[in-house]
């Protein structure tokens, strides 16, 4: 017996194999995956042979608690600590091995804490530093929980911050803020489970579990072993990270330093089931260093450059290009855009990257303990003479912006679906940086979820919709066709006509031309997408093609959002529509699935609560004083 | 190059076989960019990875006998090269084994033992500088466990040993310069094999992360023998 609700607000799992999803013109696939081998017509052009295996009966393991954490990063690991100690069970689940997967987790660098000592400044700093963007009612919540931010970070687990020769704490100063570095998230894991989490690691959640308009858990399979499980709770939060694995490829990534993790399957998974997402168009962008390939993008094995080291990049002339702008105007997106530009005029070099040098007197002052650990290694090991030779940086995804609407207690509007970071962060410098405002977040949507968890009723668990889930997951595996497609292969063509469409100074066309790649991708190549390998056991290959419709929906998403916006904005810039437009788009881009599939873009009113619109161009005119 | 990978799968295979395969080599290829070929052009084999840069553990495989982290391990010349899964521990599949019974004993150890709430003056104290250089140094251990795959100790066949490892000592030691942490790491030590430990140095030659460990582990023995005497 279906619950006729939750069908309607999604996609049928048919058209979700057939990858459909988005855009259900030019279906091409003709067979239907019941495990009965019922081929459905059609009348497209090209049909597909399918041979149909059956998919195993479907059995699971089901876990329960009072709230499930989706991602075990900073967000989750304070959404997970904060449950328990205001008396929750909670289970966590990770796609990756738990605290060295995702971003800040894997990477390992250090995270910058910034604690607000001057909330009112603090606000307002994020405000401009955000566009006029970022969601006050949010903002307020995340600068108010960051006050006490640098004493709870340490007490998570990290042993303490980087501190200077002489022992005492290492500030950089920071407008409304006391910013330190060093936070590691992954000392926090060992607290999570003596405090009773149930942590369920190497686990994809592969859907949520929505009935009569209420999430009451997830599901999705355990890598090393294919077993299928069921997560039922009261409430449900997501705090998955940045989906930048879309954007291109090299050899073993995309253009991010981020995690093979970071492929956006809740913010997908959420956008299929009615979610609005808003802000897709917006990411920060910093820069690593280009080879070798191997390492490219990486942070903790590579160069990064940063705003600070303005003056000491160049172009393939030798023109030093950046070095009279005041530090003060060199925000992240101000350095991204600086230099994603001079590369645009074509003095890139031959990996289309500008040059860090740093053989200037004094350079070496500059590198972050991160960055200086690689000196030795990539001269010894990898034969680079960083401190000699200028070093080529391209442009990475360094975080996103966009994600699924919440409010300020950061629920959507599914009851009992939260986000840890939700949209409405808007770009960096929000005083609250990015670890920050994903660990506040995870503070207050556990808060809430805790508050709702309390005194509900218990939902059974309707078993058709965790039954078909089943089969659509196993049909991924088991499906067998003609003229196969191996899963990277077609996450490869994803990212390349991402890694076009997308980025600083694209076009309409640039956005129209990656669209119709990647409808062709849908149309054509997803349903000829096979495992080659059937094994359940430790199946990567498997858990790339499940990705794959999660990262071919946010990279057409984003480029939907980027089409949308006809201006530019910060880090979102493009070359026809050239200026700020504060009349017309001092507004956000929210996506929305429609009753045909298709998404629906529409412009959102901007949340405001403490600086008005009017405030707010007026601020972006005359520029930030404290 | 020719590579010999051990490839195994317990739910398939009667036994781990080697296969070979042939991958181009090109200037600083990694040994992850290795792996990657074989996976993209020749045959879905399991093998996991997420930083490229040596700090979170995921891609340690032992080549040519050695442990490393097939990230940051570059090989120099078009040669032939055997890649197999890292050694001692039980595998999943090819190149990914089950690093459970290490890393659960770490997290357990990492747990800090506190009395008090840290408060912001705890965080502003100047603190001592040698005791945060050696902080600055543990922390980026990524628990990668090459230290424990090449314990001669760890590994040995002679005798059960209580050694529990260098990267459970590192944690140890971790806890042991936190100055917010009050848990006695010495005893915990020396439960956990401090005394076991042949100072070979064998783990700081594999160390991905240039941990320096025997300085760490006589300090951590010097406190031990003051407690006994």
């Amino acid at each position: 017996m279906g619950d006729k609700n939750s069908e309607e607000t999604r996609i049928s799992r048919r058209d979700f194999v057939k990858g459909a999803i988005v855009g259900v013109a030019g279906i091409a696939s003709a067979g239907v995956l019941t495990g009965c081998g019922e081929k459905t017509p059609t009348s497209s052009p090209s049909i597909i042979e399918e041979t149909v295996t059956e998919v195993p009966k479907p059995i699971f393991e089901v876990h329960e608690a009072d709230v499930l954490i989706i991602g075990g990063g900073i967000g989750g690991d304070n959404a997970a600590l904060e449950a328990t100690k205001l008396g929750a069970n909670v289970m966590l689940v990770d796609k990756g091995p738990y605290g060295f997967s995702g971003g800040a987790s894997c990477l390992h660098w250090g995270t910058i804490v910034t604690g607000a000592d001057s909330p009112d400044v603090e606000f307002k700093y994020s405000v401009w530093g955000s566009y006029g963007l970022i969601n006050q009612k949010h903002l307020r919540t995340a600068v108010d929980n960051s006050t006490d931010i640098l004493q709870r970070f340490l007490e998570n687990g990290t042993a303490d911050y980087l501190r200077l020769p002489d022992g005492n704490l290492f500030m950089f100063p920071s407008p409304g803020g006391k910013m330190a570095f060093g936070y590691f998230p992954r000392y926090d894991a060992g607290q999570t489970r003596w405090d009773g989490v149930q942590v369920f690691e190497k686990t994809m959640i592969t859907d949520l579990l929505v009935q009569d308009g209420r999430c009451i858990g997830a599901v999705g399979i355990n890598i090393p072993t294919g077993t299928f499980h069921v997560f039922k709770a009261k409430s449900t939060i997501s705090a998955t990270g940045p989906y930048p694995w879309f954007w291109g490829w090299i050899t073993v990534n995309s253009y991010t330093p981020n995690a093979p993790d970071n492929t956006g399957d809740l913010d997908a998974i959420a956008y299929r089931h009615g979610i609005e997402l808003q802000d897709l168009e917006f990411w920060d962008y910093s820069l690593g260093s280009l080879k070798p390939d191997g390492l490219a993008m990486s942070i903790s094995g590579g160069i990064s450059a940063f705003s600070l080291m303005a003056g000491n990049i160049c172009d393939k002339n030798g023109d030093y290009f950046m070095q009279d702008i005041p530090l003060n105007e060199m925000t992240r997106p101000r350095f991204s855009y600086e230099i994603a530009k001079r590369i645009a005029e074509g003095k890139g070099g031959p990996n289309g990257g500008v040059y860090l040098d740093l053989s200037k007197e004094g350079s070496v002052r500059l590198l972050t303990p991160e960055i200086m650990r690689n000196v030795a290694p990539l001269k010894d090991k990898f034969g680079m003479d960083v401190m000699k030779e200028p070093v080529e940086i391209g442009l990475r995804i360094l975080e996103m912006v966009g994600h699924p609407v919440a409010d300020e207690n950061r629920e959507s509007a599914i009851a009992g679906l939260f986000f840890a970071v939700p949209a409405g962060r808007a770009t960096y410098p929000t005083a609250t940086s990015d670890g920050v405002w994903a660990a506040t977040g995870g503070l207050i949507a556990a808060r809430k979820a805790v508050e709702r968890a309390k005194g509900l009723a218990d939902t059974p668990i309707n078993l058709d919709l965790v039954n078909a889930e089943f089969e659509r997951v196993h049909s991924v595996l088991s499906k067998q066709v003609e003229n196969p497609l191996r899963p990277h292969v077609v996450r490869h063509h994803i990212q390349e006509a991402c890694y076009k469409a997308l980025g600083l100074y694209k076009t309409a066309k640039d956005y129209e031309a990656g669209l119709f790649a990647l409808k062709k991708i849908r149309d054509e190549e997803l349903p000829r997408m096979c495992v080659q390998n059937k094994t359940q056991n430790f199946n990567v290959e498997w858990k790339e093609a499940l990705e794959n419709y999660n990262i071919l929906d946010m990279g057409e998403l984003s480029i939907r959002a980027s089409l949308f916006r006809e201006e530019s904005r910060g880090p979102f810039q493009r070359t026809d529509f050239p200026k700020q437009d504060n009349e017309n788009w001092l507004c956000n881009v929210g996506l929305k699935i429609g009753s045909d599939g298709n998404p629906t873009v529409e412009k959102k009113e901007i949340v405001w609560t403490e600086i008005s619109p009017d405030d707010i161009k007026q601020l972006l005119t005359t520029g930030f004083q404290a | 190059m020719n590579i010999k990978l051990l490839r195994y799968d317990p739910t398939i295979d009667n036994a781990p076989h080697f296969e070979t395969y042939v991958v181009p080599w090109k200037e600083n290829i990694t040994v992850l960019e290795i792996l990657m070929y074989i996976y993209e052009n020749n045959d879905s084999l399991a093998f996991d990875f997420g930083c490229r840069g040596r700090a979170c553990g995921r891609c340690s495989v032992m080549l040519d006998g050695q442990p490393v982290v097939a990230c940051y391990t570059p090989i120099h010349e078009d040669r032939d090269l055997t890649i197999e899964p890292l050694k001692g521990f039980p595998v999943i599949r090819d190149v990914i084994v089950d690093k459970n019974k290490a890393r659960d004993k770490i997290r357990l150890i990492e747990v800090r033992q506190p009395i008090k709430p840290i408060g912001v003056e705890d965080v502003m104290a100047q603190k001592d500088p040698v005791v945060s250089s050696k902080l600055d140094m543990l922390k980026w251990c990524a628990k990668c466990l090459c230290c424990v795959a090449a314990c001669p100790v760890v590994n040995s066949n002679d005798t059960p040993s209580s050694f529990a490892g260098p990267a459970a000592m590192v944690a140890i030691a971790y806890r042991y310069y936190d100055p917010n942490d009050y848990g006695d790491r010495v005893v915990q030590a020396v439960s956990e094999g401090i005394f076991d430990c042949v100072m070979c140095g064998i783990c700081t030659q594999v160390c991905p992360a240039a941990i320096d460990h025997l300085p760490i582990f006589e300090e951590l023995r010097g406190e031990a023998k003051k407690l006994v005497a």
